[in-house]
């Protein structure tokens, strides 16, 4: 490892407003892998905000990237409207059954408070600890689900794309209260001290949604959401495809667009020198198989294609890397970053 | 005449027109004397060409999951004139393993029911364990599981051993985004097939038990 001169806000920051910085950054999106550092299972892991905040640390010490992530599973968020959270020893906590059984039950719905759940309480513990630790040095990510994209959690995604064609009302109805609640539970993490929220919006992903109909419907809910909140924020495609949508999502706003494996982080920045940073790309699932030789060809390709272009942070697809995901290859993208990621060095 | 009319059913299905997809079923149906191909034929080509196409990134899920659910709507209202030619009697079970999500096993039966198979279910968030106990049971020819997470697509792993463990013979064919981002995730997990999306899947029924097509 070279010695830094930049800390990784300012590393993060520069990046984000096109000024010159000492390498590309890097966002390593680690969740569960805490458990792993502390040898306990996840869903104890999970319980308490002292392990991952612990396990954070341990995880930024050891690959030296550019984030601690503040909010680690998006599943809980369902806690808050009745549904159940259910674990697992390898992956990612996941939701249960979806709480909305039909689409008569949106019309008495309301947005709920989280103050008194647990796992909220605990995101916030656990951002505000993070804040403790590092200051200002170091950029903690919050996170929420989009509104738009919630209701796949909150009734499945059968209904809700039937919910999206065939019922407008409803459809409306829940909007607003999910435009509420986010932007509610969003701002709860940027008090904590979260230094900017990823919203997580599959569904602005032409994979998902045809681009006219998120224009239509999902655009504005996300401009309504964006408005209400106080501090900066992302817009992650969740490993869906953004070159059909990502002129429009740079409309919005957002200081950073978390793109897929199958967009061109060229072409995209490229296509408009106005347009946010991008997050991505890497493949986490594939990075499972790779070996660190592979991996890190794979990092130096990507930094050859774009490291002069500016306005990148190199990370994953999705905003989470797998479970199985092997230390070896962590490294080996820590590794080739500080190699060939540097900006004076070549 | 097929590929054409192949077109018209893909078209009428892109923009949801009910009435069109319905009459286009009914004249194929009632003209299926002086026809080469079925209607469920018919149905499946255009169901496939919605698959091939979000595959590509050319559509999106939204509309493949709005075609099938249009195809479901019609064939019930007109049920008593649609009747797959072929009926096939294998035993075929589909499963969610582990995960909570169900929407491609949705439609993956739903298009094979169209096809012409008899499909059971054995539902969503079952463990590895509690399968075993029921394909002991039933022993059926043909497991086809979903997963959407991918701890859990490997968990397919640890079952298809098991079966080898206690001899038991059912062919498994597995998909999900998983499969879909790793291409070489199913043949790692030790199944028997896979497909892309719900509608390729038939392909690899038929080829894997041996049925004409
Ligand atoms: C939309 C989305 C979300 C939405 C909702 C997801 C949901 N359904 O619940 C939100 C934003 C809420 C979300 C959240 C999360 N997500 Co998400 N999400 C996606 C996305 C973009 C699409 C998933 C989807 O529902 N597709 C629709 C289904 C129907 O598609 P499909 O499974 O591919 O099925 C098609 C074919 O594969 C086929 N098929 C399906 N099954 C079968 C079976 C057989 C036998 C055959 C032949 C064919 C077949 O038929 C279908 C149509 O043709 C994917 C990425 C992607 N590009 O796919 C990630 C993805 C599924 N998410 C993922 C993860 C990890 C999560 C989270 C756990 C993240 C977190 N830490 O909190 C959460 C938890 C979700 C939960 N339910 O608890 C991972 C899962 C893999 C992994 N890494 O373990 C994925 C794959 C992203 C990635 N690239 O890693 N997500």
């Amino acid at each position: 490892m070279k010695q830094d001169t930049l800390t990784s806000m300012d590393r993060i920051v520069g990046t984000l407003q096109q000024k010159e910085v000492d390498r590309v950054p890097f966002i390593l999106t680690l969740t569960h892998h805490g458990a792993i550092e502390l040898g306990i299972s996840i869903e104890d892991y999970y319980k308490s905000p002292e392990n991952v905040i612990k396990g954070q640390i341990l995880l930024q010490e050891k690959y030296q990237d550019d984030a601690v992530m503040g909010a680690n599973f998006f599943a809980m968020e369902i806690e808050g409207w009745g549904g159940d959270v259910v674990y697992t020893k390898d992956g990612p906590p996941n939701t249960g059954r979806p709480p909305i059984r039909d689409f008569e039950m949106i019309n008495s719905l309301e947005s709920p408070s989280f103050d008194h759940l647990p796992s909220y309480q605990n995101t916030l513990d656990i951002i505000a600890g993070l804040k403790e630790h590092f200051g200002s040095s170091m950029p903690i990510v919050g996170g929420v689900l989009a509104p738009f994209s919630l209701p796949v959690v909150q009734m499945g995604f059968d209904k809700y794309i039937e919910l999206i064609y065939e019922h407008p009302d409803e459809f409306k109805k829940l909007m607003e209260l999910n435009i509420e609640y986010s932007s509610k539970w969003a701002n709860a993490q940027t008090k904590a001290g979260a230094t900017f929220i990823v919203s997580f919006d599959p569904l602005a992903s032409s994979d998902m949604i045809p681009r006219d109909i998120f224009l239509d419907k999902g655009f504005p809910v996300a401009e309504r959401t964006f408005q209400k909140m106080d501090g900066m924020y992302t817009i992650h495609l969740a490993s869906g495809r953004a070159t059909k949508t990502f002129n429009d999502l740079a409309r919005l706003k957002p200081i950073v667009i978390g793109v897929s494996t199958s967009d061109n982080v060229k072409e995209l920045l490229l296509s408009d020198d106005k347009a946010p940073a991008i997050l991505g790309n890497l493949s986490g699932i594939n990075m499972v198989k790779w070996t660190p030789e592979q991996t890190s060809q794979i990092v130096k390709d990507l930094l050859s294609d774009v490291k002069s272009l500016g306005r990148f942070i190199l990370a994953d697809n999705h905003g989470e890397i797998p479970y199985y995901v092997p230390e070896s290859n962590l490294l080996a993208i820590s590794q080739t970053i500080d190699q060939y990621g540097r900006f004076n060095t070549e | 005449m097929f590929q054409e009319l192949v077109e018209k059913l893909f078209n009428a299905m892109l923009v949801l027109d009910y009435e069109n997809v319905k009459n286009i079923l009914l004249d194929s149906i009632n003209n299926s004397e002086n026809q080469d191909f079925t209607s469920e034929e018919l149905l499946i080509e255009s169901q496939k060409k919605f698959g091939e196409l979000w595959v590509q990134g050319d559509i999106a899920l939204s509309q493949v999951y709005m075609a099938g659910k249009i195809c479901e709507d019609v064939i019930e209202e007109i049920s008593p004139n649609f009747k797959p030619k072929n009926l096939y009697s294998e035993k075929i079970y589909t499963v969610v393993l582990e995960d909570f999500h169900i929407l491609g096993k949705k439609m993956l039966d739903s298009i094979l029911r169209i096809a012409g198979f008899k499909i059971s279910d054995y539902g969503f968030g079952i463990s590895v364990e509690a399968l075993l106990e029921k394909l002991k049971q039933d022993n059926p020819q043909l497991l086809l599981i979903s997963t959407l997470m991918l701890n859990s697509a490997l968990r397919v792993k640890v079952l298809v051993d098991e079966m080898k463990k206690l001899k038991l013979r059912t062919k498994v064919i597995v998909g999900g985004a998983p499969f879909n981002i790793d291409s070489d995730l199913w043949k790692n997990v030790g199944a028997d097939g896979y497909a892309p999306t719900a509608t390729k899947s038939i392909e690899v029924i038929k080829q894997l038990l041996g049925l004409q097509s």
